[in-house]
């Protein structure tokens, strides 16, 4: 294993209260995140969870009311106001409204942070000039922000945060209120950030879409506590929690699905050597080819009435339901070779009584 | 026609040259030193208000109770009040340039409460976003407050201006000078209606002026 480095955020015990008349509300509390260098770590959650609060501790642009901030092994709260902006500048932020300068040019916006640099106007702004063309956005540079779309002023935002060369970017809800092909541009963007300048992103947002595009990592927030966290693939296809599970399934689709199949009157008097199941596979199973396995081996048939490949990072989640038809024996053995190989099978209850017992007993 | 329409006026004609030139005089001064005065009374007012960029209650509630207090005052009582600060500071408590202190304190607090509006109407975010860029106190309020604001302090400027025109005609009630007090002192006092229209008319292509400019500079700072 090799010599674990330290994470480039470190979060400990992290609490913010606000005071707000004389009942204390509690925002972040008492939440622990370690963010390794160059990874793209999701926080998601409903609004109102904490996480706009949480990632604001970052920077100390919230001071938490308890805990420890250290952003590249530097510990932010034991830092002069001067040390603070100093950190701050590797820190590049992105807004949901972009908050740009209005009164400022497209250039004038990504200079501004390098206005309180030591760094001759010329130089200044050929690295504007230069991120502008990273954002592919050089022939605006003229223009001012009222003139741009959303997905423009968020690449103007974006080349803005990076003009003190950051280390780490903080995506606070940076797509929300862009369309989803904008969106998917803008991730495009952070991801390619990502891979050639090693930023660490920190990336918060309320839709699973944006998390299973370019996080690697994914923490789940509610009501000021990370409920779950770990690797994306691991977190969603394999929910603990209920919140988590609700995000999954509404990105996959899958209760609509259900509903539908369960509302189709052909479903509900199926034979009796017929069963409706609902799969769900994950990583490698998806690689196999179980359902012509199940045909081949078991010989029984398979009426695939929907299918779903959600792919998270670089793990498939599978989810399939289907008729599956044959002896009831082989039912049986058909049902017990899914589940050894790591798919989840739900029998769906039709409308017929006196299903097999065999079956029954195999699936969970 | 001059002479016919206004007999009084040309019968003056050099004092009233000379009042235009001190109620312009009056105006650009107290202009000046209001205008510094109350832009940094509204910086203050802005930053150390709760969630401000340099809160502090204490500060901000002081300022906000001077500000109020002094915008109680009734201009006319000011002028009288002010007597002995004026002698202090410019050692004459008659004439053009004594007037310009109480016209300044009487300014002041109104610029400061428009500037501090004119301030509070920028995106509290972009504020935020200029913190997150590491920017200090100072470069916010000069790179940030001062230039995104600069549109609705040009408005809040013309408003001041014009308000200010006003007061140095009622200054004319202590000597100052200028337009206010040739209307009063000729125009009322000798029943020399056309003065008091002359220094009317005056006063309103002055008030004209300033805003027509003011709205043109509002607008080139726009950038829509």
């Amino acid at each position: 294993m090799p010599k674990p480095t330290n994470p480039i955020i470190n979060l400990q015990n992290v609490s913010v209260t606000f005071q707000s008349n004389d009942h204390p509300l509690t925002a972040v509390d008492k939440v622990n995140l370690q963010i390794n260098k160059g990874d793209i770590y999701g926080i998601i959650g409903y609004s109102g969870a904490g996480k706009s609060t949480l990632v604001r501790t970052i920077n100390l642009l919230q001071k938490p009311t308890s805990g420890t901030v250290t952003v590249s092994d530097r510990q932010l709260q034991q830092l002069t106001n001067a040390e603070l902006r100093t950190a701050r500048k590797k820190i590049g932020m992105i807004f949901q409204h972009f908050n740009l300068l209005n009164s400022r040019t497209v250039l004038n916006n990504v200079e501004y942070p390098l206005l309180s640099q030591s760094i001759s106007k010329p130089a200044r702004q050929k690295k504007a000039k230069r991120l502008l063309n990273l954002v592919g956005l050089s022939e605006f540079e003229k223009s001012y922000p009222e003139q741009l779309s959303g997905g423009q002023k968020q690449r103007v935002a974006i080349a803005r945060s990076l003009a003190n060369d950051p280390d780490i970017l903080v995506s606070d809800e940076a797509t929300s209120a862009l369309d989803p092909k904008t969106t998917n541009d803008i991730l495009k963007l952070l991801k390619h950030l990502n891979d050639n300048l090693g930023l660490t992103i920190v990336l918060i947002t309320h839709e699973m879409q944006v998390i299973k595009s370019v996080c690697q990592h994914v923490a789940v927030m509610d009501q000021g506590k990370i409920i779950e966290r770990g690797s994306v693939a691991d977190v969603f296809s394999n929910p603990r929690q209920p919140l988590t599970q609700n995000f999954v399934d509404s990105s996959a689709n899958v209760p609509e699905a259900l509903a539908q199949i369960k509302a189709d009157e052909s479903l509900q008097n199926l034979a009796a050597n017929e069963r409706l199941l609902f799969l769900k596979f994950r990583g490698g199973a998806t690689r196999q080819s179980l359902i012509s396995d199940l045909t081949a081996s078991y010989k029984l048939k398979a009426n695939i009435l929907f299918g779903n490949i959600e792919r998270i990072g670089s793990t498939s989640i599978g989810y399939l339901i289907i008729i599956l038809s044959g002896e009831s024996k082989r039912l049986a053995d058909g049902i017990t070779f899914l589940n050894r190989n790591g798919v989840q099978v739900q029998l769906i209850p039709t409308g017929k009584k006196g299903a097999d017992k065999n079956v029954e007993a195999t699936v969970s | 026609m001059l002479k016919q329409l206004f007999p009084n006026v040309v019968h003056i004609w050099p004092q009233f040259i000379q009042s235009i030139w001190e109620t312009l005089y009056m105006t650009f001064w107290s202009s000046i030193v209001a205008g510094i005065l109350g832009l940094a009374v509204g910086i203050i007012l802005v930053i150390t208000q709760s969630g401000g960029i340099a809160e502090d209650q204490y500060v901000y509630s002081l300022t906000d109770k001077i500000v109020n207090l002094l915008r109680s005052i009734p201009f006319i009582i000011l002028l009288a009040v002010m007597f002995p600060i004026t002698n202090f500071i410019v050692h004459t408590t008659v004439g053009t340039t004594a007037a310009l202190v109480p016209l300044v304190v009487g300014i002041f607090p109104f610029y400061a409460r428009q500037v501090q509006n004119a301030l509070l109407e920028i995106d509290p975010q972009v504020i935020e976003a200029a913190r997150s860029m590491g920017s200090s106190i100072p470069e916010i309020i000069f790179r940030i407050y001062l230039r995104e604001g600069l549109p609705d302090l040009i408005r809040a400027s013309i408003v001041t201006v014009i308000s200010l025109i006003g007061l140095t005609t009622m200054a004319g009630a202590i000597g100052s000078g200028g337009l206010g007090d040739i209307a009063i002192s000729i125009g009322y006092a000798r029943f020399e209606n056309d003065v008091t229209i002359a220094a009317m008319l005056v006063i309103l292509i002055m008030v004209f002026l300033v805003q027509i400019v003011g709205d043109w500079l509002a607008r080139k700072t726009v950038h829509l």
